[in-house]
């Protein structure tokens, strides 16, 4: 484990995507981003930079124009249906922003959904929610309803959906973005929990400035294109191997 | 995911439209209620005619009559008897008289049948108290007309009858044939015939008296229903006239085959309504929950999980549908043969019951009701597993 614990886990290469054939319409100009096991890495940008668009193409949601992604090596648009279902499934968790739960199942069946497309039994998969939610002190709300919660209660049910399969790697999009200042802090030091203790890899789509620095990495965008990246020497993560 | 979870899903997504679960499960229960209704009539309908209007005994016997010919003797009889596949033959001979039960003191016109005990059950003719007489002595039966002509509040049942002036029906002759019959007869059953008053009496006692006298017609059995066409053809041809109840059911069984092709096609017309509707609240359900059908798929559910998760709910629509359709049917029905044996009851004429389930037909609607909903799903289900993640990413 420790000899991959840096290797790349998540490229993109010269991503380009375009909506229409006009050229101004480019969501992503040619972008490149590397991500390495374990760590935490944000896209931060204006809103309308493309970093959402960037995040739905490294999930296999929509296909780019150009370039590619590849997950550990392999293209995952180049995959079968039912080798990008088990990327889902197993191998990332995306954390939507709000609103992402299915409105007829209370909290503890809404976390255990993504368990249930892999088989799981009733009652194990039960067991295993039950013991995230309480870590993240949400037990008490197991039989609620998610849309009878508060915003920062729902996004750490969302953490805790996407979690519950045990995945690689965690995508974030804007879990601060409709969250108070105190409620964002408490989700953000849980993300950073979930990166230092649990090794998880981490990337995070983010408008404000305020958390950059909980990051090992930050790259930046503007106007569909990488402008720079910054490294958060403090956390000292890791220097990128010279090729 | 596991079968279980399938219903799960569906069984919550249920929960949360209730009344719009209800109702189309209701609509399909109409439906299929309306078929069962249908067929179990029908069912109803020929059992009325079968077995009430033509009992089953009858089914296998014909009636010959002299047609060109004007008698049927004894040689006629024996003639016939060697027909191949003819089982039984029972002459009868039919004659009017006059029959008294307070020793010759008062008389009435009664018709009487001469012939062997078995005409009464190859003739369909129910024995409602008593017994049948046996053959060869001196017993009779009397039908409830006659009954009541004689002993108009009271079974005649033990009485004994002097009969006299025994006429040969549709004959032209002026005087009697047979004067009287010397020994008494005794009456031991009564038959369900409340119109015309008759006695079923043993054949020997009148061919005793009179030898030469013909028979009016004769019933015979056939071996097997099969044979019954060409049994009547060399019937026809020996110069007789046959009649068979047979005919007239496969007379009656055509029509049946027509009244149960129009109710049909009325009930499928109902089903079809109710099927369009199921079509529709699926499409419904299914553009309501684009964006839950995306988020499962952003969480790893595949596509055929989400065909599936939609198929079953189509098959537990259906499933329920069925389940409405044979109560309704059920309750419907029994409503209806209730009423009918009440009014039957009140007019003093025996009930019948003008539907007709059998259990099959349950399990059958049941099934059939569960086919017809994963049929209605197909489309549904094909277009929800074609909803891609991204869909719901959009919606935000």
């Amino acid at each position: 484990m420790s000899e991959r614990k840096h290797e790349i886990v998540l490229e993109a290469k010269e991503l380009v995507k375009q909506y229409t054939s006009v050229s101004e319409s480019q969501a992503l100009k040619n972008v490149s981003v590397q991500v390495r096991a374990g760590e935490f890495v944000m896209l931060f940008g204006p809103s309308g930079c493309g970093k959402s668009t960037l995040l739905n193409i490294l999930y296999g949601l929509e296909p780019p124009t150009s370039g590619t992604v590849t997950l550990r090596g392999k293209n995952i648009f180049k995959m079968t249906d039912k080798e990008l279902d088990i990327v889902h499934q197993h191998k990332i968790g995306y954390v939507f922003q709000q609103f992402s739960f299915l409105r007829n199942l209370n909290v503890i069946d809404n976390v255990c959904m993504p368990r249930m497309f892999i088989g799981s039994s009733f009652s194990s998969r039960r067991k295993r929610a039950i013991e995230i939610l309480k870590t993240l002190h949400l037990d008490e709300y197991a039989t609620r309803y998610p849309q009878e919660l508060s915003g920062g209660q729902q996004q750490r049910i969302a953490l805790a959906r996407g979690i519950i399969n045990n995945p690689w790697i965690l995508f974030f999009d804007e879990p601060t973005g409709n969250l108070d200042k105190k409620t964002g802090d408490r989700v953000m030091n849980m993300i950073k929990e979930m990166n230092r203790q649990s090794h998880k890899t981490v990337v995070m789509v983010t408008h404000n400035p305020k958390y950059l620095d909980y990051a090992h990495r930050v790259v930046h965008m503007e106007d569909g294109k990488v402008t720079h990246e910054t490294t958060n020497h403090k956390l000292m993560f890791l220097t990128p191997a010279k090729d | 995911m596991r079968f279980f979870d399938y219903f799960f899903l569906v069984l919550k997504q249920f929960n949360a439209r209730k009344l719009r679960t209800l109702l189309t499960m209701l609509a399909i229960g109409v439906g299929v209620g309306a078929m069962f209704l249908l067929i179990s009539f029908v069912l109803g309908l020929q059992d009325l005619v079968m077995h009430r209007v033509a009992p089953v005994e009858t089914l296998s016997t014909a009636d010959i009559s002299p047609g060109k010919l004007s008698y049927i003797n004894d040689t006629a009889v024996a003639e016939i008897k060697i027909i191949p596949n003819v089982g039984d033959v029972v002459p009868i001979v039919i004659l009017s008289g006059q029959g008294s039960i307070d020793d010759k003191k008062t008389f009435a016109d009664i018709a009487i049948n001469a012939t062997l005990p078995r005409f009464i059950t190859y003739d369909g003719i129910k024995i409602k108290e008593g017994k049948n007489y046996a053959e060869g002595t001196n017993e009779a039966v009397i039908t409830l007309a006659g009954n009541r002509l004689f002993l108009p509040n009271a079974s005649i049942i033990g009485s004994e009858v002097y009969l006299r002036k025994l006429l040969v029906a549709n004959s032209n002759a002026t005087e009697p044939e047979i004067a009287e019959i010397p020994q008494k007869i005794k009456i031991v059953g009564i038959v369900d015939d409340d119109e015309s008053p008759a006695i079923y009496m043993d054949l020997s006692k009148i061919k005793e008296i009179a030898p030469a006298v013909n028979n009016s017609s004769i019933k015979i059995s056939i071996n097997d229903v099969e044979n019954m066409t060409e049994v009547k053809d060399k019937i026809l041809a020996m110069g007789y006239e046959a009649n068979t109840v047979y005919d007239m059911v496969e007379e009656t069984s055509k029509l049946f085959n027509y009244i149960q092709a129009t109710f049909a096609l009325f009930g499928l017309i109902g089903l079809f309504v109710a099927t369009i509707g199921m079509f529709n609240t699926m499409t419904i359900s299914l553009l309501e929950r684009t964006r839950d059908i995306g988020f499962m798929r952003a969480f790893g559910a595949s596509k055929s999980n989400v065909r599936n998760i939609f198929l079953t709910e189509a098959a537990l629509i259906g499933f329920g549908g069925g389940l409405f359709g044979t109560s309704i049917g059920l309750i419907v029905a029994s409503l209806i043969n209730k009423l009918l044996a009440v009014l039957a009851d009140k007019v003093g004429s025996e009930g019948f019951n003008i539907f007709i389930f059998h259990w099959w037909m349950i399990v059958v609607t049941i099934v059939f009701s569960l086919i017809l909903g994963i049929v209605t799903g197909l489309y549904p289900s094909r277009r929800a597993a074609k909803i891609s993640a991204l869909e719901a990413i959009r919606y935000e």
